[in-house]
């Protein structure tokens, strides 16, 4: 590959040692870089929208069946004067289907900011801030009081990085950069998962493997290989159903004599995470239940400051 | 001398009515009578144009000049070819149909019979690309090559200029967040599939306070493509597309974008790479159709889609401040060639070899892609 800075051809060795660098830390899972050879078409055929695919079925049959949507530009047949009438309304037919096809996609917008900034309204007007800033501004703020949590300290870090030595570990919330590059030095770091886009850029910084996402489940789908332990420092952060698919994937792909382990965060961390939050106090017992659910053993370990339900995958036997 | 203009639209925005719009104003401020005739217009563009079939009772005249503006697959071509008028093309380029499979097959068919006709339409007296591409294209059509020259763009962007930003959209966009911008209309040929994927390599690899703002109409077939496809890369907060935009929102995405991308595969000319120098953002583009010609030597161009290679590059941009300014400071230099003042001279010197008297055949720019004396 050839890259031309102001006409000049640079020297890419370096950019092409960390690509691939990230690609062996697992930037890059090969779910994700399979994506990447997807063309749009091959997007088009598998396109979840439905409503859209039928319109453009319809458009393909009146196309086939000789009936040309855009009508030729001379509207006017041969002999007649004023002969736009029938093209005009051709035209219109046309018109009305992309149309239908346009702005069933403009909806989906809409739709979702609208159904966004009614979140955050709601969320502001919750907790008793009703005024009605600037989406940024408000999104900035969420932030500050959502993603403050509290970092690992020493012990926490080296007693829990211990449990990870020599697995593949998948961490669900970024305690802190010490422990992903502790993970790093005595296992195999297959991604930290974060829903701060600041913690995982300053992962990302340190060449660690990080991702954000607003809803961090939805990525697990690019985790391909078995995992010998995930790590969720703050299950209080996730919703039922974001915990309850966790626990889901990691029974399907934990290794034999695979953990989870949840923090129990105590009361005072948990003032730290914030009341303003969208913190849950997820008891002990319900996360006990939770593991068992999906077959997993569980017992509670303390390493370093933090007490840890762990769920232990058993062998089929 | 009377002068016209043959389109097959007028509207605002896009590059083709701005250069109608460009020359028109030139030609009123020399004191030429100056009419636009276009096959259809919104209201904007009714301001300025008529309906074709109005430059009927101009076409016996031989002392008028038409320049017809191709750009797409259009009946009027009927006029230009029937006029007794000096004629002059202007050749916009047109999409090769195959990009357009599956998403419009309407659309296939118009470019394929726009591109088909091309040759048809030699018969005139000078035939201009507004860049050297498409000048090649000409003559690879079969134009004479000493009848062709080039015309280059000449971007609005004083119009740019004097619109006011979108402040509370800037405000949103300028919130610490890394903005990779791409303009355009939202059609296969841009390939903007292939940004999503570079974003999501510098998202995901490089740096995960960023976003992707897409501004421009889209095509709702290939525009579900593009949905589906940040859905499935999880990129659904971090992928905006803005649709078609107003002119102060254009202005605060350049101002708010730290990098402006075009992996584009066929471009005549690609009028938002000037505008993102004008803004002084960072341009990195495929080298594909006019845009190596129209970067100019500035910039940064490449030939291989290799994402995590370009997302690392932006990585590196983001940490080099000085490599940035180099490369802002080589795109301003790159806007001198497109000044109105060059556009200005370079459509004198077309119109001067016009006004030569009746019988004495036009002298014809050089081959080498200027219009020169």
């Amino acid at each position: 590959m050839s890259l031309y800075v102001n006409g000049r051809e640079i020297d890419i060795h370096g950019l092409s040692g960390l690509s691939e660098a990230r690609k062996r830390n697992g930037s890059y899972p090969p779910a994700f870089l399979r994506l990447l050879e997807r063309s749009a078409r091959d997007e088009l055929e598998d396109s979840k929208c439905a409503m859209v695919e039928e319109v453009q079925e319809l458009n393909r049959s009146l196309y086939e069946s000789g009936n040309n949507l855009e009508p030729p530009p001379d509207l006017a047949r041969p002999g007649e004067k004023k002969g736009r009438i029938e093209s005009f309304l051709r035209r219109a037919q046309t018109r009305f289907i992309r149309a239908v096809c346009e702005g069933y996609v403009q909806q989906q917008q809409f739709f979702n900011s609208y159904f966004s900034r009614g979140l955050i309204l709601s969320f502001l007007q919750l907790y008793g801030r009703e005024e009605s800033g600037e989406p940024g501004r408000v999104e900035g703020w969420m932030e500050g009081r959502l993603f403050r949590s509290v970092e690992w300290d020493g012990p926490t870090t080296e007693e829990a990085s211990e449990k990870c030595r020599g697995r593949k570990v998948l961490v669900v919330g970024i305690p802190s950069l010490d422990f992903l590059e502790a993970v790093r030095e005595k296992g195999r770091l297959v991604l930290a998962l974060d829903f701060a886009d600041e913690a995982a850029a300053k992962s990302q910084a340190r060449a660690l493997p990080a991702w954000y996402n607003a809803r961090p489940m939805d990525l697990l789908g690019f985790l391909e290989d078995e995992v010998g332990v995930v790590v969720v420092p703050y299950p209080e952060l996730l919703a039922g159903d974001e915990l309850d698919r966790l626990a889901a994937w990691a029974t399907e792909n934990l290794e034999e004599g695979g953990r989870i382990f949840l923090a129990l965060n105590s009361p005072p961390r948990i003032g730290l995470v914030s009341r303003e939050s969208r913190f849950r106090p997820w008891a002990a017992a319900y996360l006990r239940a939770l593991l068992a659910r999906h077959n997993l053993e569980s017992e509670k370990v303390r390493l370093g400051n933090i007490d840890f339900l762990v769920g232990l995958r058993m062998g089929e036997g | 001398m009377r002068v016209h203009q043959l389109v097959a639209r007028l509207d605002p925005g896009d590059a083709i009515s701005n250069q109608v719009l460009a020359i028109h104003e030139l030609l009123q401020a020399w004191g030429y009578e100056s009419r636009i005739f276009a096959y259809d217009m919104d209201e904007y563009g009714k301001r300025f144009a008529a309906f074709d079939t109005e430059y009927r009772k101009f076409m016996h005249n031989r002392e008028d000049l038409v320049i017809y503006h191709y750009g797409i697959f259009c009946d009027n071509h009927k006029y230009f070819l029937g006029t007794a008028n000096r004629r002059v093309l202007i050749y916009h380029n047109i999409t090769p149909p195959e990009f357009y499979d599956p998403f419009y097959p309407e659309a296939m068919r118009l470019c394929r019979l726009g591109r088909d006709f091309i040759p048809h339409l030699k018969e005139c007296d000078l035939a201009l690309g507004d860049s050297d591409y498409n000048r090649r294209e000409l003559v690879e059509a079969g134009f004479p090559e000493e009848k062709t020259g080039v015309l280059p763009i000449n971007p609005p962007l004083d119009k740019l200029d004097r619109v006011e930003e979108d402040r509370a959209f800037l405000r949103r966009i300028s919130d610490g967040r890394v903005n990779l911008l791409f303009v355009g209309r939202i059609v296969p040929n841009k390939c903007v599939e292939d940004i999503i994927k570079l974003f999501a390599c510098y998202h995901y690899g490089v740096n995960a306070r960023s976003r992707l703002l897409i501004a421009g109409g889209p095509l709702a077939t290939y525009q579900t493509a593009l949905l589906s496809l940040v859905e499935r890369l999880g990129l659904q907060e971090r992928v905006h597309f803005l649709g078609k935009v107003s002119e102060q929102r254009l202005k605060s995405c350049y101002l708010g974008a730290h990098y402006y991308i075009s992996m584009s595969e066929h471009e005549g000319f690609c009028v938002p790479l000037l505008e993102a120098f004008h803004f002084g953002v960072p341009v990195l583009a495929f080298a594909a159709g006019a845009v190596p010609e129209t970067m100019g030597g500035a910039g940064v161009v490449f030939e291989e889609k290799d994402y995590p290679l370009l997302a690392e590059f932006l990585g590196r941009l983001d940490r080099d401040r000085l490599m940035r300014e180099r490369i802002v400071a080589a795109q301003y230099r790159r806007l001198e060639d497109f000044r109105p003042q060059v556009f200005a001279a370079k459509l004198r010197e077309v119109l001067d070899r016009f006004a030569r008297p009746e019988g004495e055949t036009p002298g014809l720019p050089e081959a080498t892609g200027e219009v020169s004396p």
